[in-house]
C-alpha cells in the first residue's frame, strides 16, 4: 500500500512523520506545478472552487507515480470542502484510475468513521498506541508552526537577505529528523535560538495582516509566495490560519493565540451566526487586527467560495466602521503571479501613504471639502461605493 | 395594522405557508413584492458582491422594492432545514448581508429556523410576535403551532404520486425551486417544456420517503438538506427508469450544485447513459440560446427513443 495526499503548505511534513510511526508509505505527492493546476481544472466541474482543482491535480500526479491509496479529510457543514472527497473519488474512477480512498472524517463529530478510516491504513496496530503516535506527531507539527510564526517575524528585519529562510530550512530539517518528544522539545529550543541569533536592524514598516480562505493562506503555490514576498519588502505579516490550529481539535488555536468564541464575539456586530468554512473567522479577525493597530489587511479567496463570499458583502460596512484597508484578492487557475503581486505593490504603496500622511490645514481643507461633495451627491440619491 | 414584507424569492418557495399563516394569526398584513422583473434584477445587481449567485442578487432587488412600503421585512435565517443537515452558507449569511447593504435594518426581521435547535428558533419567532404584536404566550403557541401545520400541510400538497407509463418525453427537472419557479430568469422554462408536450418531473413533487430510499446507497450522505431533496429526487428517478433525460439548472456561481453535477452525472451514466443536460443561468442567459440548447436536447431525446423501439 502506498499512501499519497494532497499537498498544503506544511501538512507534509505531518503526514510523512505520521504515516513513519504507523509503518505506512507514503508517497510525498509531486511538487505543485502548472500542470498540477491544469490536470485539475480538466477534469474537475466547472464552478468548483480552486483548492478542488489543485488537490484534484495532486491525486492525478500521484497516482500516475504509483500510488494506490488516497488520503482526503472528511467533514460536515456548510462548506463544500466535506465533500470534496466523495466527488473528486468519482471523478478518478470517471478516468479508469484502480486506487482507494481513504476519507478521515472529524474524530469528535464522527468517531466510527475516523476509526475506520484508521484501521484501513494500519490494520493490526493496537488502538491506544495509533493514539500515542498521532498525539507525538501531532505536537511535531506544532512545533514547525511556531518556528514558522516566529520566522515571520524575524524576515522582514533580517540584515542578511536571506538568511531566514537558509536558517529555517536547517532548523526545519533537524526538527523533522527528531523521534521522542525529548528529542522534539530539544530540536525546537535549538530552532527557537538559531532564529533569535539572527542578526535584524531597524523594524518592519508595516504591519500586514493575511485573512480568508485556508488553503489559499497555507499553500505557498497557490499565493505565489505572498508571505515571502510582503517579508522581503519589510512588511510584518501576521497570518490568520495555521495548520495545526485547522486540524488540531481543540478550539483554542494554540499557534495563532486567538480562540474561536473570541473571534465569533469579535465578528458578531457584523456576522451574529456561523456560515461554514471561514467566513465568520475572516470578519472576526478583521476586527481583532485592527484592534491590534495593524495598516492594512489581504484577504484571499477561491473563485466562488460562499462563505468567503458572504463575509465578502460585509466588507464594504466593516471598513468604513473601522477604517482600515482590505484589498480582497480572488484567485482561481487564470490568475498570474504578475498582476497578482503588480496589485500587492500598490496596495502596499497606499498603506504606506497613509501610514505617513501628515494632517495639515490643507488636507484638512481637502477632507471638509470631499465630504461636502459627498453629501451633496447623497442627496440627489447617488451613492459611492 | 403592521405590515409585514416577505420578497418573493429564495426561501418564500420553501415556507412561504408557514410564514404567512403565524404573521397573519400575530395580527400582521402580510404583503409580496411583485414576480421577478428586469427592474428588481438590476437593483439586486447593484446592491450585490458581483461573484455571487443569481438567486441572492434577486433576492435582494426584492427586500430593496419591499423596504419603502413595509414596516418589517422577513428575511429568516434557515440553518438546518432537516436534521444533520445544513442550507448553503449563503443562506445563512443572509440577513447579515441584507442587515449592511439596507439603510434601515432595524426594520428586519431575521428569527431563526434549525431543525436541531427547536427551543431556540420558537424563542427567536416568540420574539417576532412580540414585535408585531403583543401577543400572549399561549396565543403564540397555538399560532406557532397552526403555522407549523400549515407547512406541512402545504408540502403535502404538492407531492405527486403519478408516473406516466407511455406516452410522449419524460424529463426530470432537478434544480432549485427559487429558480425554477422564477419565470423570469429561467425565461419560463418549465412552462416551455410542458408546451411542447414533455412530462415535466419536478423534484419537490416525490415523496421524502422516496428521497430517503434513493440517498441511502450514497457513500458519503449529503449533508445539505435543499440538494438531498434535488439529488434524491433525481436518483429515485434514475434507479425507476422514469425518466428519458435529465436536465440539471443551476445559477451560476452555486457551490453544492457544482458538486452535485459530478454526482448525478456518473449516475445517470451509470444507469443506461441517460442523456444529461446542464443548463447554467446568470444574469445574462439569453432566451434564444436557451431555447436553441434545450431544442438539441429534446430532438436528440426524440430521436434515441424512436430507435430503441
Amino acid at each position: 500500500m502506498l499512501v499519497s495526499s494532497p499537498q498544503m503548505g506544511n501538512v507534509h511534513f505531518f503526514l510523512q512523520d505520521l504515516f513513519e510511526r504507523l509503518g505506512v508509505d507514503y508517497l510525498f505527492p509531486p511538487p505543485n506545478s502548472r500542470r498540477t493546476v491544469a490536470l485539475g481544472t480538466r477534469f474537475a466541474p466547472e464552478f468548483a472552487c480552486f483548492p478542488f482543482k489543485v488537490t484534484l491535480g495532486n491525486f492525478i500526479e500521484a497516482l500516475e507515480a504509483g500510488a494506490d491509496t488516497l488520503v482526503m479529510v472528511g467533514g460536515i457543514g456548510p462548506c463544500r470542502f466535506g465533500y470534496y472527497a466523495e466527488t473528486q473519488r468519482r471523478i478518478l474512477q470517471g478516468l479508469g484510475y484502480q486506487f482507494e480512498m481513504i476519507i478521515i472524517e472529524p474524530p469528535l463529530a464522527h468517531p466510527l468513521l475516523f476509526y475506520r478510516a484508521l484501521r484501513r491504513l494500519c490494520p493490526s496496530l493496537p488502538l491506544f498506541k495509533i493514539y500515542r503516535e498521532i498525539r507525538a506527531s501531532f505536537f511535531k507539527a506544532q512545533s514547525f508552526d511556531f518556528l514558522e510564526k516566529r520566522a515571520l517575524e524575524v524576515r522582514p528585519v533580517e540584515m542578511v537577505k536571506g538568511e531566514t529562510d537558509k536558517v529555517l530550512a536547517q532548523v526545519f530539517e533537524e526538527l523533522s529528523r527528531a523521534k521522542t518528544e525529548e528529542e522534539i522539545v530539544e530540536a525546537r529550543k535549538k530552532g527557537f535560538a538559531k532564529l533569535e541569533a539572527i542578526r535584524t536592524k531597524g523594524k518592519p514598516c508595516l504591519k500586514v495582516g493575511l485573512i480568508g480562505e485556508f488553503y489559499l493562506l497555507l499553500e505557498p503555490f497557490a499565493n505565489f509566495g505572498l508571505e515571502r514576498f510582503l517579508n522581503q519588502k519589510g512588511v510584518f505579516v501576521e497570518r490568520a490560519v495555521y495548520v495545526t490550529d485547522w486540524i488540531g481539535p481543540s478550539s483554542t488555536n494554540p499557534v495563532q493565540g486567538i480562540s474561536n468564541e473570541e473571534i465569533a464575539r469579535a465578528a458578531h456586530p457584523y456576522l451574529s451566526h456561523f456560515v461554514g468554512g471561514e467566513g465568520r473567522a475572516t470578519i472576526g479577525h478583521i476586527v481583532t487586527m485592527t484592534q491590534k493597530g495593524f495598516d492594512g489587511l489581504i484577504h484571499l479567496t477561491p473563485f466562488t467560495c460562499m462563505p468567503e463570499l458572504v463575509a465578502k458583502s460585509i466588507f464594504p460596512k466593516i471598513q468604513s466602521d473601522l477604517d482600515i484597508p482590505i484589498l480582497s484578492l480572488i484567485i482561481d487557475e487564470h490568475t498570474e503571479k504578475t498582476g497578482f503581486l503588480t496589485r500587492i505593490e500598490a496596495f502596499l504603496d497606499l498603506l504606506a501613504w497613509r501610514k505617513n500622511r501628515k494632517i495639515t490645514p490643507r488636507s484638512t481643507f481637502i477632507n471638509w471639502l470631499s465630504n461636502k461633495r459627498e453629501k451633496k451627491l447623497a442627496t440627489y440619491g447617488i451613492k459611492r461605493r | 395594522m403592521i405590515i409585514v414584507g416577505v420578497p418573493r424569492a429564495l426561501l418564500y418557495y420553501y415556507y412561504f405557508p408557514f410564514w404567512k399563516t403565524f404573521l397573519e394569526s400575530c395580527g400582521a398584513k402580510v404583503i409580496l413584492s411583485p414576480p421577478t422583473n428586469k427592474r428588481l434584477l438590476e437593483k439586486g445587481l447593484e446592491l450585490a458582491e458581483s461573484e455571487i449567485c443569481l438567486p441572492v442578487k434577486v433576492f435582494l432587488g426584492h427586500v430593496q422594492s419591499l423596504i419603502s412600503q413595509v414596516d418589517f421585512v422577513l428575511v429568516p435565517r434557515v440553518v438546518k432545514p432537516e436534521r444533520r443537515s445544513y442550507s448553503c452558507p449563503k443562506l445563512l449569511g443572509l440577513p447579515d448581508m441584507v442587515k449592511t447593504l439596507l439603510p434601515s435594518p432595524s426594520a428586519l426581521l431575521f428569527p431563526l429556523q434549525d431543525r436541531d435547535r427547536k427551543k431556540e428558533m420558537a424563542e427567536e419567532w416568540f420574539e417576532v410576535a412580540r414585535k408585531l404584536k403583543g401577543l400572549s404566550f399561549w396565543k403564540f403557541k397555538r399560532a406557532y403551532w397552526e403555522a407549523l401545520k400549515a407547512q406541512k400541510k402545504a408540502e403535502k400538497e404538492k407531492k405527486r404520486d403519478f408516473y406516466p407509463r407511455n406516452g410522449g418525453l419524460k424529463i426530470g427537472l432537478v434544480g432549485h425551486p427559487y429558480i425554477l419557479n422564477d419565470t423570469y430568469i429561467t425565461h419560463s422554462l418549465v412552462k416551455r417544456l410542458r408546451e411542447r408536450g414533455v412530462y415535466v418531473y419536478l423534484s419537490e413533487e416525490v415523496e421524502s420517503s422516496q428521497i430517503r430510499k434513493a440517498t441511502r446507497k450514497l457513500p458519503k450522505p449529503i449533508f445539505w438538506s435543499y440538494e438531498k431533496e434535488l439529488v434524491g429526487s433525481a436518483l429515485f428517478w434514475i434507479q425507476n427508469k422514469l425518466i428519458d433525460g435529465l436536465i440539471m439548472v443551476y445559477s451560476f456561481g452555486c457551490g453544492p450544485d457544482s458538486l452535485t453535477q459530478v454526482l448525478l452525472e456518473t449516475e445517470a451514466f451509470k444507469y443506461g447513459e441517460l442523456p444529461f443536460l446542464n443548463l447554467v443561468f446568470d444574469e445574462h442567459t439569453s432566451e434564444a440560446g436557451l431555447l436553441t440548447r434545450l431544442e438539441a436536447f429534446l430532438d436528440m431525446l426524440a430521436w434515441r427513443k424512436l430507435n430503441a423501439s
